[in-house]
C-alpha cells in the first residue's frame, strides 16, 4: 500500500486520457442542469459542459462517464478522485475555494436564492413569512444565506432540514412547511416537477448570490486551465456569433479572433496540451452558450428562464471571455 | 521458563503489535499524503466557529444560529439522547403489552399479537419511518385547521408536530401554544419526524421485546402454576404474584440488550430530517467538508455510549442473575 | 362471557382501524389503467405500481438484458434453499453458496454494476456480504476466545468498536471517510467500500454469536483433544468448530434477515437500491406522485424475503430440535 502511494501525482489531463473518459460529477437530478430523460440520457447545462469538456480533450462528447452525487458526497467525491471535474450546481464561496482542497473554474451560471410559497397561503414578500416553517437541502449555501437573511430582517422561522432534494420538495407539497428556499432555476425546475405548478409561486426577491460554478481538484493547474478556457470558449464563439450550425463556414474566415479560436492559425493547442482543433471540436459538438441556454433552460424548454445576468457583457450581463491570444 | 515466555513475547505481543503500527502507520501515512495533496488541513478549530444553520427540534439546551459547531452538536446528541428515551420507554411498554396478549388464554388476541410482532419484525426500519412520515405529513390538517384535542385550546396536533402546554418545574411558569401567523408558538413542540422517530420504532422495537416477554413469561416452569393453584390463589393471582414477578427476572437481561441496539437505530433519524447527532454532523461535514474530523467525533460519541452502557447492561445482567438462583 | 366480549371488542377495534385501508387497498382502488383513470377513483392506484413495477425492482437494468435476470434468480433461490433444506455438512452448504455467488457474478457480468440497481443490487449485498462476513466473524470469535496477547486484545477491539456503531454510521465512513485513507491515486468504487462497510458490521455481530457457541463447547472437549494427540488446528476444525457453529444456526439466520432489512440503508448514501428506484418511479411527471402505493410494493418486496428467511429459519430450527 505504501509503495502504491508513490504512484501519484499524475495530472487529471493525463490520467482522462490514458483511461480514454472523462468522468464528471453531476447532480442526483436538478432538472435543466442535470438530470436523466426517460431514455435514460443525461441532460442539461452542467452535462453539456462535461460534454464540451470531453470534446477538446478526448475529441468526442460520447466519452464521458455521468456520477450522480448528493449535495453532501459532492467535494468528497472530487478531493478522492472519484470525479475529474464536478460539474453540479455549486455555489463558489470562500470557505470552499480555500478549506476544502478544490478550486473553482468560472461561473457558468450567475444565479441567486429565492423562496417559493403556496399560492393560496397569500405571501408576496419574504417579509410576510415571519414564524412560517421553511424546507430546505441540506449542506447547501441555501441553509446559511436563508438564517443569515431572517436573521438580518429580525424575522423568526423554523427549519426543516433534510438531506434529499426530493423529499424536501415533498414535505414542501405536503404542506409540512409554508414554504422551501433554494436557487431560483432550481425552484424553477421543481416547480414544474409538481402535480399542479400553476398553484406555486416564486417569490421576486432574491436573497443572496449564487455564482455557480464547475470544479477541479486543489494543484492540479493544468487541469484547471482546460476547465476554464473550455468554458471561454462557448462565450467568444457567442461573441463572434459562431454556433454549431455555422461553425464550418467561419473555417475560411480571414478575422485573426476566428482563426485563433478555431486553430485556423496554429499553436494555440499547445499552450493547454490539445490539439489545434480543439475549440473547434467544442464549438461543432455542443454549441456555444447561447446553444447550451436555449437547449436547457430558455424560452422554448418547460423551464422558461430569462438570460438575465447571464447575457453577454456585450448586452450588459455578466458572461465575459478571456481573450484567446 | 524465560526462553518460552521470549517465544511469545514475540508472536503473541510483538507481532500484532508490528503489523498493527504497519497498518495504521500505512494508513496515516496515506491520509497525509492525500490530505497534502488536496491541500486539505486536519483541525477541530471549525468546532467553535459559527454554525450558522437553524436546528428545529430542541431540548434541555437554548440554541441559536450564531453559536458554535461544537453547541450545534451538543444539540444534536441531546435529541438523540431525548428520542432514544422516549423509544426505550414506549418500546418496552408496548413489548410488555404486546407479550402478555401473546401468552393470554384468549386466542384471539394471542393471535392478533403474532401477527403483529411477525409483520412488523419483517420490514426494513427506515421503510417503516419513510412510510409513516409521508402518512403523517400528508394526512393531518395544516396548522391553522388543526385538531384541537377537547376544544380546550390546549393541545393541537397538525402536520406541524404536536403542541402541548409546558409546565415550568423550576420557576412554575405556565406557557400553552398560540396560533401566530403560520405556526404555534409557546408550550412544548414535538415536530412530526421526532413523532414518527419514536412511533415508528418504537412499534418495531415492541415486536421484539414481545418475542423477550413471551419467552420469559413461557420460560416459568407449569409446576408454579399448579401449585400456586392448589394454594387456592386466584387466576390473577397466580399471574400477578407468581408467574410475572419471577419471569421479569428472566426478562430484563436480554430486553436491556435490546437498548444499545434502539440508540443505535434512533440514528436513522437521518432519513427523515430529525436533527439526532449524525444527522447534526452530517450538516456540519456538508457546510465545513471536514470529513475526517466530523466522522471521528461520532465514532468517539458513540463509542462512549456503547461503553457507558455496556458497563450498566454487565451491572443490570449481574444484579439479576445473582437473584435468579 | 367476560371472554367473548373480549374477542368481540377486539373484533370492533380491528374493524375500525382497517376498514378505511381495506376500501383504499381493495374496493376502490385502481388495477389498470392510466393515471387520468387513477384521479377518479378515491382508492389506491396500482396501475400506477404495475406500471412502474420493472423501474422499482431493476431500476437502469437494461431491458435486453433481462434474460440474464433469470439465470441469476435461479442461482439465487436454488442455492437459498439448498443451504436451508439439505442435511449436508455446514462446509459443503457455503461451498455451494460460495459457488453461487460467483456464478451469479458471472451471469451479471456483461451488465455495467452501475445498473444493477434495486432489488438485485439489494439481494447481491446481501448475499455477498454475509458469504465473506460469516467466516471472518468465526475467525474474530476464535481469536478471541483462544487467542493470545494482542491478538485477542486487537480481536476485542475491533468487534467492540464496529457493534458500538450504528451502521448508518459506517456506511457513512464508507463513503465519505474511506477515500481519504487509501494510497493516493487509488480509487475503490463506491459499492465495494459500502460491501466492506456491512461486511464488518455483520461479522462483529456474528463474532458474538460465535462466542456464546464457542464457550459452550466444554474445556474437557480441548484436553480430550489434546490427550488424544491432535494438533491444534485438527482440534478446532474436527471438534470444536462443529460443536460451536451448528446450535447457532438460528442466531445466525436471525443475523441474516437483520443484515437483509438493514440493505435498506444504502438509499441514505446514495446508492440505487429499492427506496431510491421507487423514488425514481415517483419522478414521472405522467403519473404523478402515488408515494403510498410505491412504498407499500417495496414493503411487501422486503416481507416477501424477510418472512421467507425466517420461514426456513424456523424450519432449520425445527430440525435442530427433532435431532
Amino acid at each position: 500500500m505504501v509503495a502504491q502511494s508513490f504512484n501519484l501525482h499524475a495530472g487529471t489531463l493525463e490520467k482522462v486520457k490514458k483511461r480514454g473518459t472523462l468522468i464528471c460529477g453531476v447532480s442526483t437530478g436538478i432538472f435543466g442542469f442535470s438530470s436523466v430523460d426517460s431514455k435514460g440520457n443525461w441532460q442539461g447545462l452542467d452535462v453539456d459542459f462535461c460534454r464540451a469538456i470531453s470534446l477538446a480533450v478526448l475529441g468526442s462528447k460520447e466519452k464521458v462517464k455521468f456520477v450522480s452525487l448528493s449535495a453532501q458526497q459532492r467535494f468528497t467525491a472530487l478531493q478522492s478522485g472519484e470525479v475529474d471535474v464536478l460539474s453540479r450546481n455549486t455555489t463558489r464561496i470562500l470557505s470552499r475555494d480555500t478549506d476544502l482542497g478544490i478550486n473553482f473554474g468560472p461561473t457558468i451560471f450567475y444565479d441567486g436564492q429565492s423562496i417559493m410559497v403556496k399560492k393560496k397561503i397569500k405571501v408576496s414578500k419574504v417579509k410576510d413569512l415571519n414564524s412560517a416553517t421553511i424546507c430546505v437541502q441540506t449542506g447547501t449555501t441555501s441553509e446559511l444565506n436563508l438564517t443569515d437573511y431572517f436573521l438580518e430582517n429580525k424575522l423568526k422561522f423554523r427549519p426543516l432540514v433534510v438531506e434529499n432534494n426530493e423529499e424536501v420538495f415533498k414535505a414542501f407539497l405536503a404542506g409540512r412547511c409554508d414554504a422551501i428556499t433554494s436557487d431560483s432555476s432550481q425552484l424553477a425546475a421543481m416547480r414544474l416537477g409538481a402535480p399542479k405548478p400553476e398553484e406555486l409561486m416564486i417569490l421576486e426577491e432574491r436573497i443572496s448570490k449564487e455564482p455557480l460554478s464547475p470544479a477541479v481538484r486543489h494543484g492540479d493547474d493544468a487541469w484547471l486551465d482546460i476547465v476554464s478556457w473550455v468554458f471561454y470558449v462557448l462565450i467568444e464563439a457567442e461573441e463572434l456569433g459562431i454556433n454549431s450550425k455555422n461553425v464550418d463556414s467561419f473555417k475560411t474566415s480571414a478575422r485573426p479572433r476566428v482563426q485563433r479560436l478555431l486553430g485556423i492559425s496554429k499553436g494555440h493547442g499547445s499552450y493547454l496540451k490539445l490539439d489545434d482543433k480543439w475549440a473547434y471540436k467544442v464549438i461543432k459538438g455542443v454549441g456555444n452558450y447561447q446553444e447550451f441556454f436555449d437547449r436547457n433552460l430558455g424560452e422554448k424548454t418547460k423551464m422558461k428562464l430569462e438570460r438575465g445576468v447571464n447575457r453577454l457583457w456585450t448586452d450588459g450581463g455578466l458572461m465575459y471571455a478571456m481573450p484567446f491570444r | 521458563m524465560p526462553c518460552r515466555l521470549d517465544k511469545h513475547l514475540f508472536t503473541h505481543y510483538a507481532l500484532p503489535f508490528l503489523l498493527f503500527s504497519l497498518f495504521s502507520l500505512a494508513l496515516f501515512y496515506n491520509l497525509f499524503s492525500n490530505l497534502e495533496n488536496q491541500g486539505l488541513r486536519l483541525g477541530f478549530s471549525f468546532l467553535t466557529q459559527e454554525a450558522g444553520f437553524e436546528i428545529g427540534d430542541k431540548f434541555f439546551f437554548s440554541y441559536e444560529s450564531t453559536q458554535s459547531y461544537l453547541h450545534a452538536f451538543l444539540i444534536g446528541l441531546s435529541n438523540t439522547v431525548m428520542s432514544s428515551i422516549l423509544i426505550i420507554f414506549f418500546s418496552t411498554l408496548l413489548g410488555f403489552i404486546l407479550g402478555l396478549l401473546r401468552f393470554s388464554s384468549l386466542k384471539l388476541y394471542s393471535l392478533f399479537a403474532s401477527f403483529y410482532s411477525n409483520i412488523f419484525r419483517n420490514i426494513p426500519l427506515v421503510i417503516q419511518l419513510y412510510f409513516f412520515y409521508h402518512i403523517l405529513i400528508n394526512y393531518l390538517p395544516s396548522a391553522r385547521e388543526s385538531y384541537n384535542f377537547f376544544g380546550l385550546d390546549l393541545f393541537f396536533l397538525n402536520n406541524r408536530g404536536l403542541f402541548i402546554p409546558r409546565f415550568g418545574l423550576t420557576d412554575f411558569s405556565f406557557s400553552y401554544p398560540v396560533l401566530e401567523g403560520f405556526n404555534y408558538f409557546g408550550g412544548s413542540h414535538f415536530t412530526p419526524e421526532l413523532i414518527v422517530l419514536v412511533f415508528g420504532s418504537s412499534l418495531y422495537a415492541a415486536a421484539f421485546i414481545s418475542e423477550i416477554v413471551l419467552a420469559g413469561l413461557k420460560a416459568i416452569p407449569g409446576g408454579q402454576l399448579e401449585a400456586a393453584r392448589s394454594l387456592g390463589m386466584s387466576e390473577r393471582n397466580c399471574f400477578s404474584k407468581i408467574i410475572f414477578p419471577q419471569s421479569v427476572k428472566i426478562i430484563i437481561p436480554p430486553l436491556t440488550n435490546q437498548w444499545p441496539s434502539i440508540i443505535k437505530n434512533s440514528s436513522l433519524a437521518v432519513a427523515i430530517g430529525y436533527p439526532d447527532l449524525l444527522s447534526v454532523v452530517n450538516t456540519g461535514l456538508n457546510q465545513t467538508g471536514k470529513a475526517i474530523e466530523c466522522l471521528s467525533l461520532i465514532i468517539l460519541v458513540y463509542l462512549l455510549l456503547s461503553l457507558v452502557s455496556s458497563f450498566f447492561l454487565n451491572y443490570i445482567a449481574k444484579k439479576f442473575q445473582y437473584k435468579n438462583e | 362471557m367476560s371472554k367473548l366480549f373480549l374477542n368481540f371488542f377486539l373484533l370492533a377495534v380491528m374493524i375500525f382501524i382497517l376498514k378505511g385501508p381495506f376500501e383504499w387497498l381493495v374496493l376502490n382502488s385502481v388495477w389498470s389503467g392510466s393515471s387520468s383513470d387513477c384521479q377518479m377513483h378515491t382508492g389506491a392506484c396500482l396501475a400506477f405500481v404495475r406500471d412502474k413495477m420493472d423501474l422499482i425492482l431493476w431500476g437502469t437494468f437494461p431491458g435486453d438484458k433481462r434474460i440474464l435476470l433469470c439465470g441469476y434468480f435461479l442461482s439465487f433461490f436454488a442455492s437459498l434453499f439448498f443451504f436451508f433444506q439439505s442435511r449436508r455438512k455446514i462446509e459443503v452448504k457455503f461451498g455451494v453458496l460460495l459457488f453461487s455467488f460467483v456464478l451469479e457474478s458471472f451471469f451479471l457480468w456483461p451488465v455495467s454494476i452501475s445498473k444493477w440497481n434495486g432489488l438485485l443490487l439489494v439481494l447481491y449485498v446481501f448475499k455477498g456480504s454475509y458469504l465473506v462476513a460469516f467466516p471472518l466473524g468465526l475467525f474474530l470469535a476464535v481469536v478471541r476466545r483462544y487467542g493470545k496477547g494482542f491478538w485477542r486484545m486487537g480481536s476485542i477491539g475491533l468487534i467492540e468498536f464496529v457493534r458500538g456503531m450504528p451502521l448508518i454510521g459506517l456506511l457513512f465512513m464508507a463513503s465519505v471517510m474511506l477515500p481519504l485513507f487509501l494510497p493516493v491515486g487509488w480509487e475503490i468504487p463506491k459499492i465495494i467500500r459500502l460491501f466492506g462497510a456491512y461486511i464488518l458490521f455483520v461479522s462483529a455481530t456474528l463474532a458474538e454469536i460465535f462466542r456464546g457457541g464457542l464457550e459452550q463447547v466444554g474445556k474437557g472437549q480441548m484436553d480430550a483433544a489434546n490427550s488424544l494427540g491432535l494438533r491444534w488446528p485438527t482440534t478446532l476444525m474436527k471438534i470444536i468448530l462443529p460443536q460451536a457453529v451448528m446450535p447457532m444456526m438460528v442466531p445466525c439466520v436471525n443475523v441474516g434477515i437483520t443484515l437483509f432489512k438493514d440493505t435498506a440503508l444504502m438509499g441514505i448514501v446514495s446508492m440505487m437500491d429499492l427506496t431510491m428506484t421507487s423514488k425514481m418511479a415517483l419522478k414521472d411527471l405522467d403519473w404523478g406522485g402515488y408515494v403510498t402505493e410505491s412504498y407499500l410494493f417495496i414493503t411487501l418486496v422486503y416481507f416477501f424475503f424477510c418472512f421467507l428467511l425466517s420461514y426456513l429459519g424456523n424450519c432449520l430450527r425445527k430440525r435442530a430440535v427433532i435431532h
